[in-house]
C-alpha cells in the first residue's frame, strides 16, 4: 500500500514502539467501568455492614470483610452513600468544600462508589481535586538510589547528591539481596551528608526490611504490597490481616511505613474477577486505610505497562492517586516506572501529579541514570534534572527539587564517599581505596566504578546483620572519624524513632528535623491564593538555575571583541545626497560599532562592513556609509538611506546583525530582501548581501539569497531584545544622518 | 493521663513535648546523647520507642479525626514488648495456609496473657474467623 513520506517519519518515532491495546473486560483489561464492576451500595444491620457494593455479607471475600469491618465509617456511610456520585464529584472541585469535610465523607463511601465518583471527572478536574485533597500542604519528592554493581560508595555519593537536590526520601534496593545492609548504610550516610533529615529505606523482602529498620539503618518502608482480589492477595502470600499486623510491627519500632499498590497488578498476576483496574485499586486503597496505614505508594507502579496500554488508562492512574488522597492517605504518586519511549508522553504523565502537587510527586525519581536503576527504570532520571527544574521555574510549581551548583555536588559526593571509607575502615571491612572515592565523586554510572571484591563485601555485609550493627554504631564511628554533623543527624534520626512524630500522615523532616505532616502542615487549599504558596525565598531557589543569563551583561558582552576585530567609526559630517548611480548607501543603527561591536551571530561589525563593501565592489559599485541617529528601526534606517542613495538602493544593518536591502520607492516596512535572522548571518552572507544590493543598483534581477528557517533562532530573542533596547537608547532625536568612515583598530594603530 | 491532655497543638512532640518522650527503658529522649552512650548510661541498642509515645501519637491522630491510623498505633503500642524475632514469626503465622486454627488460637492466647495485647489479640481472632470461612488455614489448599 502506498504510504506518505510523513507517515514513514512518524512511524519511526519512539512513541510507535509503545504497546497499546484494546479493552478486554473479562480478563480485567479495562481502565474503568467494567461491565463486571459492582453497583455501589451499603446496608447496615446492628451497626455492622451486611451488604456492600451489591454483595451480601455471606458472599464477602476477605478483602470485603476487612474493608467493611475496619474501614467503612458506620456512623456516616448511609448518609454518604445516599449522595449521588455526581454531587460528590462536584464537591471535589468546589473550593468551598474543605478537604476535611471530604475525607470524612469518603470514609463512608464504598470502593465501587469511590470508583464511580472519580470516573465522572475529567483529567483537569482530577488535578484540581488532587490539589485540594493532598494530605500535606507542602509537596515533596522521593528518589531511587541504586546501581547495577550494588556499589556502596557510589550509593552514598548518589544519595548525598539526591538529598542536596531536595528529595525528602531516598529509596534503594539491591541486585544481590545480601548487599542490603551495605546499601542501607550507604544510603543512610549519604542522605545525611546531603541534607540532614532526609529519610531512607531499602526495599527488600518483609523480614529483612523490618530488621534493617529495627537496627536503625533505615527509617521508613514502602513496599508493603496490598492487592485488590483475594486470589492475588493470597498469591502475594498475605492476607489483609497479616499486612495490617506488619504495619503495626513497623510502627512498634518507630518506623514510618506506607503500603504499595497500583492498577494492573491483578492483571499481571492473572486474577481480576473481570473487574476494572480502578475498582480493584479502590479496594487496595481501602485495605490500606482500613489497616490504619498512613499512606500509600500508588499510581499503577509496576502495572503501568498494562494501565498505560488502555484507553483512558493514564487518566485512571491519576484518579487512583486522587482516591487515596480522598481517603486522607499520604500519596507517593508513582511516576517511578519507565513506560514509554516518548518524552512528550512521560512528561504529560508527570505533570498530572506535579502541577496539582502530591505528597511525593514521584515515588522514585531515579537519582542515577536509568541504566543504574535497579527498579527497572523510572519515568524520570538523573539526566532529566534540568528539564524538571525548568518546568518548576516555568510554571512556578514546587516539584520538591532545587537547582544545585556543581561545586556543592562535588563537595557532598566527596564527603559521603569519605565517610563510607571511614566507616568501612573502623568496621575492618574490605577497605575503600582513595581511587574508589575519586571515582565515586565524578561517576556517571557504576560503569565508572572499579570492581570490588564481592566475596569479601558479602561476608562483611552479613556481619552487619549477625552482629546487629545499628545506626547508633554508625553514628559513633562517624563521630570518632570527625563527621560530627552526620553523626548528630543519625543520632537524631534515632531520637525521632522514639518520638514517632514522623509516623503521622505525610510526615517528612526539614533540615532541622522538624516533622512536617498533615497534622502541622495540613493542606489548606480552598481557592486561589490559599494552600501551599511558594514564598519569595523558595521561588528564588527554584528559579536560580545555572544557565540563567544576566540581562545587564548582554550589552557589555556585545561591546567586547578582540582588538583585531575591533572597529573605529569616524564621522565625516551630515550626509550629502549624491546623484551617482553606481553607489549603494549602507546604513547602520545608532549603537553600531560604538556600544555594540558584534552581531548576535558573533560577526564583528568591522567584518560586516568589510564584507558588504567587498561584495559591492566586486560588482563595481561604491559603498557609502551612513549612521542613522533618529531610529533603531531597521525599516526606517534603510528607508532613510535609500532616499540618500544615488542608485536608490540601500542596505540597512542593525547592531545585532539583522539586515535588509531597501529601495527608495518602497515604504519603510517593505523591502527588496530581508535577512531577519540576524544570528544566522555569516561573513559569507554579508558579502552576498553586498553583491545582491549591487545588482539591484545596476537594475539587474538577482536571485534572492536563500534564507533558512530555524525555530531555534528564538533562543536569541532575549539577547536580541536587550540589544535592540540598547540601540534605541543610543537614538539622538533630530540628529540628521551622518556619513562615516571606519577602520580596524589594528589598522589605526599601524598608522 | 487525662482525656484531651494531648492535642494536635502539641505536635511535633519532639520539639514541643519532649518531656513526655522516653525510650521503652525509660530514658528521656533528650538524654539520648553520645556522652550518655560513652558513659554507659545508655546502651547502643536501647533507643527504642515506648508504648506511651505511640499512645500519644494515637491521641493526636484521633484528635485530627484519623481513627484508622490511631487504631494502628494502638496495636503497635501493644507490640512494643514483643521481641522482633517473635513479631516476624507471628507475621508469618498469619500468612495464608501457614497455621491451623489451633495454632493461631495459641498466638491469641500468648498475645493476651504474655503481652497484654488485647486489641491485637481481638484483631487476630477476627482474622481466624475469616481465614476459616475463606479456607486460608493450614491444610486448606
Amino acid at each position: 500500500m502506498i504510504k506518505t513520506k510523513r507517515y514513514q517519519h512518524t512511524k519511526a518515532k519512539e512513541i510507535n514502539n509503545d504497546v497499546i491495546s484494546n479493552e478486554w473486560p473479562e480478563i480485567g483489561f479495562v481502565a474503568t467501568e467494567s461491565p463486571n464492576d459492582p453497583t455501589p451500595s451499603i446496608k447496615l444491620k446492628n451497626g455492622s455492614v451486611v451488604e456492600m457494593d451489591g454483595k451480601n455479607r455471606s458472599n464477602f471475600d476477605s478483602i470485603d470483610c476487612f474493608i467493611a469491618n475496619y474501614g467503612i465509617n458506620k456512623q456516616t456511610c448511609e448518609k454518604a452513600m445516599s449522595l449521588s456520585s455526581q454531587k460528590i464529584a462536584e464537591m471535589l472541585v468546589d473550593v468551598h468544600i474543605t478537604r476535611k469535610e471530604l475525607v470524612e465523607l469518603a470514609t463512608g463511601l464504598t470502593p465501587a462508589k469511590l470508583t464511580e465518583v472519580v470516573s465522572i471527572m475529567n483529567i483537569v478536574e482530577i488535578m484540581m481535586a488532587q490539589m485540594k485533597m493532598r494530605a500535606r500542604k507542602s509537596t515533596a519528592n522521593q528518589a531511587h538510589v541504586t546501581n547495577m554493581k550494588d556499589n556502596p560508595i557510589l550509593i552514598a555519593a548518589d544519595a548525598a547528591e539526591a538529598a542536596l537536590r531536595g528529595f525528602a526520601e531516598v529509596e534503594t534496593t539491591c541486585i544481590v539481596g545480601r548487599y542490603a545492609p551495605f546499601n542501607s548504610i550507604a544510603l543512610l550516610i549519604g542522605s545525611q551528608v546531603g541534607r540532614p533529615g532526609v529519610i531512607s529505606q531499602c526495599s527488600m523482602e518483609e523480614a529483612t526490611e523490618l530488621q534493617l529498620g529495627i537496627q536503625g539503618l533505615t527509617s521508613y518502608a514502602e513496599t508493603i504490597s496490598v492487592y485488590g482480589t483475594e486470589g492475588v492477595f493470597v498469591d502475594g502470600d498475605d492476607t489483609p490481616w497479616s499486612k495490617a499486623f506488619l504495619a503495626s510491627a513497623y510502627a512498634s519500632r518507630g518506623i514510618k511505613m506506607r503500603s504499595s499498590s497500583g492498577s494492573g497488578a491483578e492483571v499481571l498476576m492473572g486474577d481480576t474477577e473481570g473487574k476494572s483496574l480502578l475498582y480493584l485499586e479502590a479496594r487496595c486503597i481501602w485495605v490500606t486505610k482500613a489497616a490504619g496505614i498512613q499512606g500509600t505508594q500508588n499510581g499503577s507502579i509496576d502495572g503501568l505497562a498494562i494501565s498505560s496500554a488502555l484507553p483512558g488508562g493514564l487518566k485512571m492512574v491519576s484518579s487512583e492517586n486522587l482516591i487515596a488522597s480522598l481517603l486522607g492517605l499520604e500519596v507517593a504518586s508513582g511516576n517511578d516506572t519507565w513506560f514509554t519511549g516518548s518524552d512528550m508522553r512521560r512528561t504529560a504523565k508527570l505533570i498530572t501529579a506535579m502541577f496539582p502537587g502530591t505528597d511525593f510527586i514521584t515515588s522514585g525519581y531515579s537519582a542515577t541514570p536509568n541504566e543504574d536503576n535497579v527498579f527497572a527504570g523510572s519515568n524520570e532520571d538523573s539526566n532529566d534534572y534540568d528539564d524538571y527544574y525548568m518546568i518548576q521555574r516555568d510554571y512556578l510549581v514546587d516539584g520538591g527539587l532545587i537547582p544545585v551548583r556543581q561545586k556543592d555536588v562535588i563537595r557532598v559526593r566527596e564527603r559521603a564517599a569519605k565517610a563510607m571509607q571511614a566507616v568501612f575502615k573502623a568496621l575492618d571491612f574490605t577497605p575503600i581505596s582513595d581511587e574508589e572515592v575519586e571515582a565515586a565523586i565524578v561517576a556517571y554510572s557504576s560503569k565508572d566504578m572499579p570492581d570490588r571484591n564481592s566475596q569479601g563485601d558479602l561476608k562483611c555485609a552479613e556481619l552487619i546483620m549477625t552482629e546487629k550493627i545499628t545506626g547508633i554504631d554508625i553514628a559513633l564511628i562517624l563521630k570518632k572519624a570527625g563527621f560530627d554533623e552526620e553523626a548528630n543527624s543519625i543520632l537524631e534520626l534515632n531520637r525521632q524513632k522514639v518520638a514517632a512524630d514522623y509516623l503521622q500522615t505525610g510526615a517528612i523532616f526539614d533540615e532541622k528535623f522538624n516533622a512536617k505532616s498533615s497534622i502541622n502542615d495540613v493542606n489548606s487549599y480552598h481557592g486561589p491564593g490559599t494552600g501551599y504558596i511558594i514564598d519569595k525565598k523558595r521561588s528564588l531557589l527554584i528559579s536560580k538555575m545555572n544557565n540563567v543569563i544576566e540581562l545587564e551583561k548582554i550589552i557589555e558582552n556585545a561591546g567586547e571583541c578582540n582588538s583585531e576585530d575591533d572597529i573605529i567609526i569616524e564621522e565625516i559630517g551630515n550626509f550629502q545626497k549624491s546623484h551617482i548611480k553606481d553607489e549603494v548607501v549602507v546604513a547602520v543603527s545608532p549603537s553600531f560599532g560604538i556600544s555594540q561591536k558584534k552581531t548576535l551571530g558573533g560577526v564583528s561589525h568591522l567584518h560586516v562592513l568589510n564584507e558588504i563593501k567587498a561584495g559591492l565592489e566586486e560588482e563595481g559599485i561604491e559603498a557609502k556609509f551612513v549612521k542613522c541617529y533618529e531610529s533603531a528601526d531597521l525599516g526606517v534606517i534603510a528607508n532613510v538611506a535609500s532616499k540618500l542613495s544615488g542608485s536608490g538602493v540601500s542596505i540597512g544593518i542593525q547592531s545585532k546583525g539583522t539586515s535588509v536591502i531597501h529601495h527608495k520607492d518602497l515604504s519603510p516596512l517593505s523591502n527588496l530582501e530581508l535577512f531577519s535572522q540576524g544570528p544566522q548571518l555569516t561573513k559569507e552572507l554579508y558579502r552576498m548581501i553586498g553583491k545582491s544590493a549591487a545588482k539591484y543598483a545596476k537594475r539587474e534581477v538577482p536571485t534572492p539569497i536563500p534564507s533558512v528557517v530555524d525555530p531555534k533562532i528564538r533562543r536569541f530573542f532575549v539577547k536580541a531584545a536587550i540589544l535592540h533596547y540598547d540601540d534605541t537608547n543610543c537614538i539622538v532625536r533630530n540628529k540628521p544622518p551622518v556619513e562615516f568612515k571606519y577602520k580596524g583598530v589594528i589598522d589605526c594603530e599601524k598608522e | 493521663m487525662k482525656k484531651n491532655e494531648i492535642s494536635i497543638d502539641d505536635y511535633p512532640l519532639r520539639q514541643k513535648r519532649s518531656d513526655l518522650l522516653f525510650t521503652h527503658n525509660g530514658v528521656n529522649i533528650n538524654d539520648i546523647t553520645f556522652e550518655n552512650i560513652y558513659a554507659g548510661v545508655l546502651s547502643r541498642d536501647e533507643c527504642r520507642i515506648s508504648k506511651d509515645s505511640l499512645i500519644l501519637q494515637a491521641k493526636i491522630a484521633d484528635d485530627i479525626g484519623n481513627t484508622h491510623l490511631a487504631g494502628n498505633f494502638r496495636r503497635a503500642a501493644e507490640m512494643i514488648e514483643i521481641e522482633s524475632d517473635r513479631i516476624i514469626e507471628i507475621y508469618n503465622a498469619l500468612r495464608p495456609y501457614r497455621s491451623t486454627e489451633g495454632e493461631l488460637r495459641k498466638v491469641v492466647k500468648e498475645l493476651k496473657e504474655k503481652y497484654n495485647a488485647t486489641i491485637t489479640a481481638t484483631f487476630i481472632e477476627e482474622a481466624i474467623i475469616i481465614m476459616k470461612e475463606r479456607k486460608r488455614l493450614k491444610g486448606d489448599r
